[in-house]
């Protein structure tokens, strides 16, 4: 697949919280990832924890026949080091850039960084494009977010039952939105732009 | 224990653990599969945790934690291939990221100033998990595909036919799985909500 299909594939056709519910937890409680710092921090993240376990797993794992190790690998590898990294940038740099890595530290065990990690990683791609699929995951994921976000707070303001306020509607608007994404699939965007 | 113990707040309230059932309830093997799996994690994690209190440094406790919890999900990865590969291969990345389920994290950030005592509202979380995970897989499988397929061991699940095709296609997919949690969701707050109103506090 092309880079642009890989891009579009990740963002749209295999969105992280849309096709595999990743996050879904936190986008229903009205998204936790919502500011820029925790975004920043999510992308970082993804970033380093795709990379990580995809030398990992192509330099270690596979050889040796371990596929089934990678969650052993991310956790007890890719976690620590960023977490480590992360406290010891926070250090370094004072005040200003405490607050990205301390959110660094929070969503390191995010379900949203270890599930990205582990489907570009199983994909079978070369190093440019896991780095292009985790980036646009996690761009992917960001839009749904602030797209549902965004439908919420105009639930929030609008005349519907009190119990449909909150959670529930986010999921059914999950859920509209959703089929609106699963047009873009896998098959349609390799025929378009291969 | 009381009502608390058996009410699926930390699921249709607090919103947690929601990720691997808005993908793997599509099919009854697999949210079955899946439910068992993230139950026993729980539960294991709530142990682990208090038996660990002692002898693990605070400064190591989220790795070790992790760690226990990545070794159990590859271990349940594991007997899940051998009894039903199938299965298995269905779930993916959704078997190994048990060991990050938002409850078992949240047992995780629990078990410091938990005591053996409370382990019966982790009982009650992990049967609740369980039990709400069969009925949205039973009913997105019969109502999506018109089939329910069981978890038997070997190489081809046991496929009930219970419809020609299914009512409600899109329930089958990831947009069911939404769709299901939403409304299971609105019925238990409207339902909370009512209860509040006419009969009392729960």
């Amino acid at each position: 697949m092309s880079w642009v299909g890989v891009i579009l594939v990740s963002t749209f056709a295999s969105n992280a919280l849309l096709s595999y519910g990743l996050g879904a937890c936190d986008a229903a409680r009205g998204g936790r990832h919502g500011s820029l710092r925790t975004g920043i921090a999510l992308l970082a993240s993804t970033f380093v924890a795709g990379i990580l376990l995809w030398i990992i797993s192509s330099l270690v794992l596979k050889p040796l026949g371990l596929r089934g190790f990678e969650i052993i690998a991310l956790a007890l590898v890719v976690v620590p080091v960023m977490r480590y990294v992360s406290s010891f940038l926070a250090q370094k740099v004072g005040a200003a850039g405490e607050g990205l890595f301390m959110r660094v530290d929070e969503v390191s065990l995010s379900c949203v960084v270890f599930g990205i990690a582990l489907i570009v990683t199983r994909q079978g791609f070369g190093p440019v494009e896991v780095i292009l699929a985790s980036l646009s995951s996690v761009a992917g994921y960001s839009a749904a977010t602030g797209l549902l976000g965004a439908i919420n707070a105009r639930l929030e303001l609008s005349d519907i039952p009190a119990p449909l306020k909150g959670g529930p509607g986010i999921l059914i608007s999950a859920a509209l939105v959703s089929m609106a994404f699963s047009v873009l699939d896998v098959d349609f965007i390799a025929r378009m732009v291969g | 224990m009381k009502s608390s113990s058996f009410t699926p707040n930390p699921l249709l309230v607090s919103f947690l653990g929601l990720c691997p059932l808005v993908a793997t309830t599509g099919n009854f093997a697999t949210g079955l599969a899946i439910s068992i799996g993230t139950s026993i994690g729980i539960l294991s994690m709530a142990l682990f945790g208090r038996l660990s209190k002692g002898f693990v440094p605070s400064r190591l406790a989220v790795t070790s934690y992790l760690g226990f919890a990545s070794f159990y999900a590859l271990f349940f990865g594991i007997v899940l291939e051998a009894w039903s590969p199938v299965v298995a291969l269905d779930l993916g990345i959704f078997v190994p990221l048990i060991a990050v389920n938002c409850l078992v994290i949240h047992e995780l950030n629990r078990a410091d100033s938990s005591k053996f005592s409370e382990l019966s509202s982790t009982l009650a979380t992990a049967i609740t998990y369980f039990l709400l995970a069969v009925v949205i897989s039973a009913l997105r499988e019969s109502l999506g595909a018109g089939t329910l397929t069981l978890p038997t061991p070997g190489f081809h699940p046991l496929r009930i036919m219970l419809a020609s095709e299914g009512l409600i296609p899109v329930l089958a997919k990831p947009t069911g799985g939404f769709l299901v949690l939403g409304l299971l969701a609105f019925g238990w707050q409207a339902g909370s909500g009512f209860m509040e109103k006419f009969g009392g506090k729960q």
